[in-house]
């Protein structure tokens, strides 16, 4: 998949599970820190980006995932072009 | 004590000469080193009699001669070395034997034929009854909960109540006692009431009708302010600041204070109830509520600890206050936590906001219940990764206060558990078939009174599995690595995993005031109740110890049942391929489970954490003052033991892969 559409599609599932649009999010932002994902609604965003990209994330894994840009980078990864 | 003589004419002299009075001398008898002297202002009525006086006692760091000074006595045994003084009314159908101490008390009598406290009925849950518990001195947890929530079966109740009774009928009697060493002090109004050795009761208000159980090793203690009426008190209880109890029973190394008012209810074992009110409540051991503006009622509840402003509502204003809340162990609730009865809700489970549903999710243990836009919601799962459920799983053991030579309530501390695991297995099945028929644009679906976000089904179905697997095969693990001697054959390690019994199988278990106990044992034991084969209580009490005992061999009867499901084939019948890949699996879900747990433990220490620590200074001293305050990550003993276990993982891998080669 290509980044374009992988970074689209994240920004896209962020917005709708953290009820804000999709213009506030930066590729930079952190989903603690910056767009207010505490614990259990992280656990929320990580089930939407399983069902989005139709993969089971390792939980370990999904841990090291801090920002949106490192949520694209990771999805790039296991879905190549 | 010894044998007593009347009264010689010098010594009855003597006495009067010191202010003292009698209904007739000839019915004052004392023993062998009674001396005259020491009797002072007393007036006696009816039969007394007054053991060796000779000693000192120590009240108030002062030494006092024993004595009688300043009293009415009345139908008293009096042992040796005792010391009463300044009795205001009377004491009166008293056995007060050897060492005990009464001072400055307003009176203390026994009428004809009373109990103590036992046979009191207890409304517990059902306020309008139905649910009634019949207290008894040596009472368990188990007893009480079998008495409270079997009444399904008619018959096993009535033999029940039979051995119960019988029990009551022995304590039946017409004068009170005061057992060695205790020390009354200080206290107003007692009146029927039992009073065991080495007890301790200070300015105690009023108590009437009941049992202060109490013992050398772990003596009771009944304080300032206190209030009770039909009530038992276990050994090393603590009752004091004003506790107001009617129709209570306090379990061993229970504590109740601070103004909490207890009515019709049970507090089991190192339960802690402070500031609240409490009433029509079985709880189990560890119920813990520490807070004003918290009401618990008409519930179940153990190893619990209850948020400020806790409350429930168990009426309806239709047939009255009926309606009854199950918590079931570890669970947990946040300030002005609310529940809406009938609830059950799952072990373990946190309990955070206003639920407004009738809430019935038993098969999800180890969630968050928590309250959105005045919806209930459910992640399931959640807690099996919290640093809070293994702290709890640490220190309850670590927390058993009692110290009485016999420990009542039999109590299974295990946090993951058949109990546990199956209730895991059932809610993964029906997370499962949710899963299965929601369709995709729906974005919550509504289960027992709860919403649960799609989305979260799969994880939920996730989380369980990784306990599961973390339970199941962990214990199989630990029993191969337990087994005695080298296995010379792969036979020998498979004979080493039969389960033997009649137990042996994936099954119901329940939670039984703290024990986890098979259905099929319970059936068992209600059998030989209600066939009246079982003679006494205390036989009954010998088969809880039993189960107790039983645990570890009907817990390994359960996970052969239940591995045989999982995975395919019992314990016994693992042939060294699957077991390599049980091996993988067990190290996947017990590393997946260290690491999230390791990591719910970073956010205690995080940026968020330290808000308003170093409040006056810079960055630098925030962080300081925060280590000062709350130490570090990497020194947590959490932490450090979550650390050690994560490494044991791989160790442990290579050596049970060594095994399954070396029969390859």
């Amino acid at each position: 998949m290509k980044k374009e559409e992988i970074a689209e599609r994240v920004i896209r599932v962020t917005a709708r599970e953290l009820k804000m649009s999709e213009d506030r999010i930066q590729p930079e932002h952190h989903f603690a820190h910056d767009l207010g994902a505490d614990s259990l609604k992280a656990i929320e965003l990580v089930a939407a980006f399983e069902e989005e990209f139709e993969l089971d994330l390792e939980e370990e894994e999904a841990l090291k995932v801090k920002t949106v840009d490192g949520a694209v980078d990771y999805f790039a990864e296991l879905l190549p072009e | 004590m010894q044998d007593f003589r009347d009264l010689s004419p010098e010594e009855i002299q003597t006495l009067e000469n010191n202010g003292c009075t009698a209904e007739g001398w000839q019915s004052v008898q004392v023993s062998t080193g009674f001396d005259v002297e020491r009797v002072r202002d007393t007036s006696f009525f009816g039969a007394v009699r007054i053991g060796s006086n000779s000693s000192q006692v120590t009240t108030c760091g002062l030494k006092r001669p024993c004595g009688i000074y300043r009293a009415s006595v009345a139908d008293c045994t009096i042992g040796d070395n005792v010391f009463i003084a300044n009795i205001g009314s009377v004491i009166r159908n008293y056995v007060i034997e050897d060492g005990v101490i009464i001072e400055d008390v307003s009176s203390m009598t026994t009428e004809e034929d009373v109990t103590f406290g036992n046979g009191v009925r207890i409304e517990v849950l059902n306020e309008t009854g139905g649910r009634e518990v019949t207290l008894f001195n040596e009472m368990n947890a188990q007893v009480a909960y079998a008495q409270a929530f079997y009444r399904h079966d008619s018959d096993f109740q009535k033999r029940l109540q039979q051995l119960i009774e019988e029990y009551v009928s022995h304590q039946r009697a017409d004068h009170g006692r005061i057992a060695a060493s205790a020390r009354v002090q200080s206290c107003g109004r007692v009146r029927n009431v039992n009073i065991g050795p080495h007890a301790v009761l200070q300015g105690v208000l009023r108590i009437e009708n009941g049992t202060v159980l109490s013992c050398a090793e772990h003596p009771t203690f009944v304080g300032a302010g206190v209030v009770m009426d039909h009530f038992i008190l276990s050994e090393g209880s603590s009752v004091d600041s004003g506790a107001i109890l009617s129709k209570a029973f306090v379990g061993q190394g229970a504590q109740v204070g601070k103004q909490c008012s207890v009515e019709n209810s049970l507090l089991f074992a190192n339960s802690e109830a402070f500031h609240t009110e409490i009433c029509s409540v079985f709880a189990g051991p560890y119920t813990v509520t520490h807070h004003k503006s918290t009401l618990l009622i008409a519930s179940l509840w153990s190893f619990s600890n209850a948020g400020s402003g806790t409350n429930q509502s168990n009426h309806m204003y239709k047939l009255g206050p009926v309606h009854q809340g199950v918590f079931e162990r570890g669970c947990k609730t946040g300030s002005f936590a609310y529940n809406m009865m009938p609830c059950h809700i799952p072990a373990f489970t946190a309990v955070i906001g206003k639920h407004m549903a009738n809430i019935d999710i038993p098969n999800f243990p180890f969630s968050y219940l928590l309250e959105e836009e005045g919806r209930s919601y459910l992640l399931m799962g959640i807690n099996i990764f919290s640093m809070g459920t293994v702290r709890d799983a640490e220190k309850w053991p670590a927390r058993d206060r009692r110290k009485a030579p016999v420990k009542r309530d039999q109590i299974i501390f295990d946090v993951f558990s058949p109990f546990t695991v199956e209730k895991m297995r059932r809610g993964r099945n029906i997370l499962q078939d949710l899963y299965e028929k929601t369709p995709r644009e729906e974005k919550t679906v509504h289960y027992g009174g709860v919403f649960i976000k799609r989305l979260l089904l799969r994880k939920g179905i996730r989380y369980y599995t990784l306990a599961i697997d973390c339970y199941l095969l962990g214990r199989y693990f630990d029993r191969i690595e337990k087994q005695t001697g080298p296995a010379r054959t792969w036979a020998d390690v498979q004979k080493g995993c039969r389960a033997d019994g009649s137990h042996a199988q994936a099954a119901e278990w329940a939670d039984m005031g703290g024990l986890l106990i098979s259905e099929g044992r319970i059936r068992d034991l209600m059998e030989s109740v209600r066939s009246g084969s079982m003679h006494s209580i205390s036989e009954l009490m010998g088969l809880f110890e039993g189960a107790h005992r039983a645990y570890g061999e009907d817990e390994w009867g359960y996970i052969c049942g239940a591995f045989e499901q999982e995975y395919g084939a019992r314990p016994s019948g693992v042939e060294p391929e699957l077991f390599r890949e049980l091996v993988e699996r067990w190290a996947s879900a017990a590393n997946t489970i260290s690491v999230l747990v390791l990591e719910n433990t970073k956010s205690e220490f995080s940026s968020f954490a330290q808000i308003s620590y170093g409040m006056d200074w810079g960055a630098e001293e925030r962080s300081d003052d925060f280590q000062a305050v709350r130490g570090t990550y990497e020194g947590n003993p959490v932490v450090r033991k979550l650390v050690r276990e994560k490494q044991r993982v791989e160790s442990r891998v290579g050596n049970l892969n060594k095994l399954a080669e070396k029969f390859s």
